[in-house]
């Protein structure tokens, strides 16, 4: 090994240690019984209570309702957006501070966008929607934008050599190609958001994150667990779902 | 009869310390297949892509059917592209439409913009581009997706794509330079066939010169931006060549292939 990469490694676990330190588990009789109450318990986490699927159900499906539309304003948005921040379509007066505007709404998290939509428009599923749509415009924007200004330019200018007018090299050349990598990057934002719109409930901002929440506060286990299970279930569908359709699309 | 005449054509682009094309005197008559020839960087797709617009001309003068067409813009230059065929070497085709929307194309400067966005085609303009595809050997390929085609194929579908605009001139920059030598052959044959068929002028740039001596009616030798000379095929030589490639790149150029 190089004197460098000695540096490196011994950095890097002295960083380790430093950040463990405090974060050791609670010890003591208690916490043992804690632990044992989470996971093994009458009512612990590996026990799940099947009664309680039927208000698990309409949580996760106000989840994915969540996501389905937060994602589908976002793509709109973003589709406005990214042709104003695409170098070769939009002017560098416009698309330089676009760039921008899309790089600082990606660095606000949604929870905290939950939060502040929360108190603005009240607590539910619409400030859900507009906390995962603002948030997805951000990335969502920034990749409309790439896609754009990868575009094949080859046959956009066989339209221009016919005598077609602007509407036609959109409709012919360059729409075909932007509209399945554009469903893509929708497809693969839904799949996060459908992670996100799972806990948006916690702050109070619609979903099953509500359910969890109240169960985890009466330190009801046995029904974290339905609800983590049902969460898992519905995550591992979309992204099965989706990632067929993306492979399909491209 | 003169169908296409360039008088003292120049282009520099933009930043470019020199011309890529110096006062070309040159002109086409209805029905000629007219090869371009020279070695790479002569100006050959540069001098192509003046005459139908696609680049604006820096020097001269453009006459397409007796007019003038040099300082065109908008609705005119769309009219006078409507009439000019281009074939790309890369076929420039949109490879996730189907073939038969590809030759719909071609018709994009001649249909009412409203329709054709909303993808609507008359039964004529759809009957005759299965008939141009049928004709080229492509009637079971027009539902599929144009990028599941061979290259050859797909050239046809661009040649295609020409034709469907009854166009006078037909401007082919290298439209065989991707292909292998059978697949030229036979995609040259295509060409110069439905060419002659209706009457319709071609400009082909071609990179090998056993090409241009096989398929051509007339051949102009173009050289660092200018015309060295521009003859019947049949009065070419050897030297002519040589002249304009600085040395003998037949034996090279079959080589090459
Ligand atoms: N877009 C362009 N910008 C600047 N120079 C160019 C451009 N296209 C071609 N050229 C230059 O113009 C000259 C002629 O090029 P071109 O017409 O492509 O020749 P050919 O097709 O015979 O190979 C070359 O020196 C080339 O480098
Ligand atoms: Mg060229």
């Amino acid at each position: 090994m190089t004197k460098r990469s000695w540096w490196f490694w011994l950095v890097g676990l002295g960083a380790t240690l430093w950040a463990a330190r405090d974060m050791v588990p609670s010890t003591g009789e208690k916490g043992e019984e804690m632990a044992n109450a989470l996971f093994w318990g009458e009512r612990g986490l590996f026990r799940p209570d099947w009664d309680l699927l039927s208000p698990v159900a309409s949580g996760l499906t106000e989840s994915l309702q969540i996501a389905i539309v937060g994602t589908t304003i976002a793509g709109l948005f973003a589709l406005l957006l990214g042709m104003v921040a695409a170098e070769n379509i939009s002017t560098p007066a416009l698309s330089i501070p676009t760039k921008a505007l899309l790089s600082a709404i990606r660095t606000l998290p949604e929870l905290l966008m939950a939060i502040i939509f929360i108190v603005g428009v009240g607590p539910g599923p619409f400030a859900g929607v507009l906390a995962l749509g603002f948030h997805s415009i951000g990335t969502l924007g920034k990749l409309t934008a790439e896609i754009l200004e990868s575009l094949n330019t080859k046959p956009m200018e066989a339209v221009v050599a016919v005598g077609g007018r602007r509407v036609s090299i959109f409709r012919y050349a360059a729409w075909p190609q932007v509209l399945p990598e554009f469903l893509s990057v929708l497809l693969y934002r839904f799949e996060i958001n459908i992670r996100a719109a799972s806990i948006l409930g916690m702050v109070g901002a619609g979903g099953i994150g509500k359910t969890l929440m109240f169960a985890i506060n009466a330190r009801s286990w046995d029904r974290v667990g339905t609800i983590l299970v049902g969460i898992v279930v519905v995550v591992a569908v979309v992204d099965n779902i989706s990632a067929r359709v993306r492979a399909k699309l491209v | 009869m003169s169908l296409l005449k360039t008088v003292g054509l120049g282009m520099t682009y933009s930043g470019a310390p020199q011309p890529a094309l110096t006062s070309v005197n040159f002109e086409a008559n209805e029905g000629e297949f007219i090869a371009v020839v020279g070695p790479s960087g002569a100006g050959k797709s540069t001098f192509l892509r003046c005459l139908n617009q696609l680049i604006t001309p820096t020097e001269g003068q453009l006459f397409f059917e007796g007019e003038e067409t040099t300082h065109l813009k908008g609705e005119p230059l769309r009219h006078l592209r409507t009439r000019i065929g281009f074939i790309f070497q890369d076929y420039n085709l949109q490879g996730r439409l189907s073939v038969l929307q590809n030759v719909l194309t071609g018709l994009l400067g001649q249909r009412p913009a409203l329709q054709t966005t909303l993808g609507i085609w008359s039964k004529k303009d759809v009957e005759k581009a299965h008939w141009l595809l049928r004709d080229l050997g492509l009637s079971d390929q027009s539902q599929k997706r144009a990028d599941a085609l061979s290259g050859g194929q797909q050239q046809r579908v661009s040649i295609a794509r020409a034709l469907i605009q009854s166009p006078r001139l037909i401007l082919a920059d290298e439209p065989v330079a991707s292909l292998d030598p059978p697949t030229a052959h036979a995609v040259l044959k295509d060409l110069k066939r439905v060419a002659k068929e209706e009457g319709i002028t071609v400009l082909i740039n071609l990179h090998h010169i056993d090409l241009a001596l096989e398929y051509a009616d007339r051949i102009l030798g173009l050289r660092d931006g200018v015309k060295v000379w521009d003859q019947p095929t049949s009065e070419t030589s050897e030297s002519s060549f040589t002249e304009i490639y600085g040395r003998n790149l037949k034996a090279d150029d079959l080589a090459k292939e």
